[in-house]
């Protein structure tokens, strides 16, 4: 099992090297100069280039690649462009408040999604069934920029429950929780249904009922842990996509998290901080998606036995 | 089944949201009695902060907030007149080389250190070595101290809008010890002589500050200042109206008239004098022709653009100037909307059937919609226009380059139009983005620049204004006009046309 862990978490150095050399490249060969953007047009050619020569941008591409990766094995990930800062000083500000919002609104996803999808397929064809299915169909297919608006004009504008902007108190974390749950809770509605349904067909389920269990002991004992498994997959990578991923709600909701961090350094050319990013959220999302493995395990006896040849 | 459930359930998801949308009516109070006793205000920025040290900054939006914790040399009214801040009065020698200065004496800066003219002298030394100074301080020759409270600041040569330059945030003075101590670091900690003291910046969240009581007029009567940063538009509408914002200095067009009706807020529209314009590249075909650009400059109709860009707000301009600009006349030749005379012009160049060429846009609203007005104009003539809307940092790079045929820009214009005529037009300027190059305009542009005879002063705009609209590389397009958005409960917002607020006006009640 350890030495599962372990091997696991070698794979993330090629992995890491292979990201940042993309993203790097990406990065310096598009067109856009950062020290352009960040003097703005008024500045002349003159001091453009100085800070160019600063900020060592006139250096052929993989010399800079190659001492980016030498000094952040040493540790030394640099600084922003534009604040000067540190890039993980940067990073760890932001990061709490994305990481809380991708929490709670995985929590509220996978509360309500599981239960409905497993009733759904229960009650297959049924009221309730063809409800959660359009429900879980319109929170897939509305963007979550409109969720966002609509929440805000009915419970902040009309009914002043919670705050437009802000997380200064719990009440500010209630509406951008909604609108990320939104489409997560629908896919694992969907997906637990749909695996629900696969696993209520298999063989061992109608042994069970000819043997006389009761439909709660079936469903409970002998369904669900079966059918978690890609469940539990698609928690795992909604969980990783939305800790980099909620740049639409942080700017309906004017919430500095890490997207938006992200997303403003790629538009500034702003080298180290996107490479920064981009590393820590590849790391996050490899450890996501191996504790994802490690539960399987506990789910599934079988999965146990594999890891520990 | 599963059909008949989904149109139920459609209308009844429908249904909830107009009700809750429709009937519910507790609406946020923003204009209430509690207003009136407030000490506080929340403002909205439309951008990060981008330094604290207002020499280093490079985003108007950014400057102009936290000018609010420091002072400049002098300020402007809304009518663009010059008024004492930091300096009681000044002296201005005949020859129009030397600026006197007269410093107030009991000026503390947030550290608790005295103003003095070594500070003054310190700020517009450094002006001329930070990245903007070819900017805003090209004009400074020397500055020297005369004694603690006097400065005398030496142009290069005459200089009439040098004062209006003063009032920027790029001339906030500064302290000698903190700036040093700083060592260019863009956040640290500022120290100015403003009204608010810095009290934190969190990148992405907020810029606040707390009233300066030892501020050397009477003290503000706002307490506590808040600019929170705050990008989407919409976000910032509902924010205004919940009450989570105090202040907006942009409502979009669009928003305008719902705002105007809504008896709660006060919708304060002023003109700017930030100017809007087309760059047309003279250097690269078919527009090497200037008969094409003129073409162009026919073709649009500009009032009817201004609908379609900006909702129908700001001041549509064919002059470059203004009309309340020194230098203007109604002899300023124009290009006004007349599609028979642009085809004309085409087809004397030789182009009767129109041709091909690129625009290079920025991606921001205004920057999306008025090439496709252009687009629109320009097929009447036959002429194919591809637009390649770029990330902000593309189109900079593009511009400032001179790497386009057709393109689009702005900038901040002074009420004397020597800055703006020499950015666009001077052959070795910066801000001449489509290089135009007229060894004569350069010689006129000089020859005002020194003219002390007013009269003489404005024959020479007149001539530059003739030979540069016949050019057509700059077809101005409008006037911005912002709109300042605030509850009735909120007082003394006096918008100034370089869109600078100054806080230290406002108060409650």
């Amino acid at each position: 099992m350890y030495k599962y862990i372990i091997k696991r978490l070698m794979m993330l150095i090629p992995v890491i090297l292979g990201i940042s050399f993309i993203v790097f490249s990406i990065i310096s060969l598009t067109p856009g100069d950062p020290a352009r953007i960040i003097l703005g047009n008024h500045a002349s050619e003159e001091a453009v280039e100085n800070l160019r020569q600063e900020l060592g941008l006139n250096e052929p591409f993989i010399k800079r690649y190659i001492s980016y990766v030498g000094s952040s094995i040493k540790g030394d990930f640099g600084s922003s462009y534009r604040t000067g800062k540190p890039v993980f000083e940067d990073i760890f500000g932001k990061f709490p408040l994305t990481l809380k919002l991708a929490l709670f609104s995985m929590l509220l996803a996978t509360a309500l999604g599981i239960p409905i999808g497993i009733i759904s397929a229960v009650k297959r064809y049924s009221i309730i069934d063809g409800a959660s299915m359009i429900f879980a169909l319109l929170m897939t297919s509305m963007p979550s920029f409109w969720i966002g608006l609509m929440l805000i004009l009915i419970f902040s504008i009309k009914l002043d429950i919670f705050p437009v902007t802000g997380v200064e108190n719990i009440k500010g974390y209630v509406l951008p929780t909604i609108t990320l749950a939104s489409f997560s809770m629908a896919i694992i509605t969907r997906m637990t249904r749909s695996t629900m349904l696969e696993v209520i067909r298999q063989d061992y389920v109608r042994t069970a009922r000819a043997k006389g269990a009761s439909t709660k002991r079936i469903i409970f004992k002998h369904c669900i842990r079966n059918a978690l498994i890609p469940v539990v997959t698609v928690i795992g990578i909604n969980f990783g996509i939305l800790l980099g991923g909620t740049v639409i709600t942080e700017t309906v909701f004017a919430l500095p998290g890490l997207g938006t961090l992200l997303v403003s350094a790629i538009r500034m050319k702003d080298m180290p901080i996107v490479m920064g990013a981009v590393i820590f959220l590849a790391i996050a999302f490899s450890i996501i998606n191996l504790l994802v493995d490690l539960i399987y395990a506990v789910i599934d006896p079988r999965v146990k036995a594999q890891y520990s040849r | 089944m599963i059909k008949k459930l989904g149109t139920l359930a459609l209308t009844f998801v429908l249904m909830i949201t107009l009700a809750l949308a429709g009937c519910a009516n507790k609406t946020a109070d923003v204009s209430t009695e509690k207003n009136k006793t407030r000490e506080d205000i929340n403002i909205r920025l439309k951008t990060n902060v981008d330094s604290l040290d207002p020499q280093l900054s490079s985003n108007d939006y950014s400057s102009n907030a936290i000018l609010n914790m420091y002072n400049t040399l002098v300020i402007s009214d809304s009518k663009n007149n010059i008024l004492p801040c930091l300096a009681k009065s000044w002296e201005i020698s005949d020859d129009g080389l030397t600026y006197t200065f007269f410093i107030e004496e009991n000026v503390k800066f947030h550290n608790n250190k005295k103003l003095t003219a070594e500070d003054v002298k310190f700020t517009l030394d450094r002006a001329l070595t930070v990245p903007m100074g070819s900017t805003y301080a090209f004009m400074i020759n020397r500055t020297d101290i005369i004694n603690e409270h006097t400065v005398k600041v030496t142009l290069k040569e005459p200089y009439a809008p040098f004062m209006e330059y003063l009032v920027l945030p790029f001339y906030a003075i500064l302290n000698k010890e903190a700036v040093t101590a700083a060592n260019g670091d863009k956040f640290a900690n500022p120290v100015g002589t403003g009204p608010f003291k810095f009290v934190e910046y969190k990148d992405g969240e907020y810029l606040s500050m707390t009233r300066n009581d030892d501020y050397f007029k009477t003290p503000a009567k706002i307490k506590d200042v808040k600019f929170k940063i705050i990008i989407d538009q919409t976000t910032m509408t509902m924010a205004l109206e919940k009450g989570e914002i105090d202040f907006l200095e942009e409502l979009p067009g669009a928003e305008r008239e719902r705002f105007k009706k809504d008896k709660r807020f006060e919708v304060l529209e002023y003109p700017t004098n930030y100017l809007h314009y087309f760059m047309l590249n003279p250097n690269i075909e078919p527009l090497k022709d200037k008969r094409v650009r003129q073409a162009i400059g026919y073709a649009i109709d500009l009032e009817a653009a201004k609908k379609v860009v900006y909702d129908g707000a700001g001041e549509v301009n064919y002059t470059i100037l203004r009309s309340d600009m020194f230098g203007y006349s109604d002899n300023i030749p124009r290009y006004t909307y007349n599609p028979e005379k642009a085809k004309e012009l085409l087809k004397e160049a030789g182009y009767a059937n129109g041709f091909n060429l690129k625009f290079v846009s920025v991606d921001t609203v205004a920057g999306r919609k008025a090439p496709q007005v252009m687009q629109g104009y320009l097929a009447d003539l036959g002429i194919t226009m591809e637009i390649e809307t770029n990330e902000f940092g593309v189109y900079a790079q593009k511009i400032t380059g001179s790497d386009f045929v057709i393109s689009c820009c702005a900038t901040l214009a002074q009420n004397d139009p020597d800055t703006l005529l020499y950015q666009l037009f001077y052959s070795t300027e910066m801000m001449n983005m489509p290089k135009y190059n007229n060894p004569e305009v350069d010689k006129l542009l000089d020859l005002q620049r020194k003219e002390v005879n007013e009269q003489k002063r404005k024959e020479y705009i007149k001539q530059i204004m003739d030979i540069v609209m016949e050019d057509a590389t700059i077809l101005p397009y409008l006037y911005r006009e912002d709109a300042a958005t605030y509850p009735v409960s909120l007082k003394g917002v006096t918008p100034k046309a370089n869109c600078i607020h100054y806080i230290y006006d406002f108060y409650w009640d």
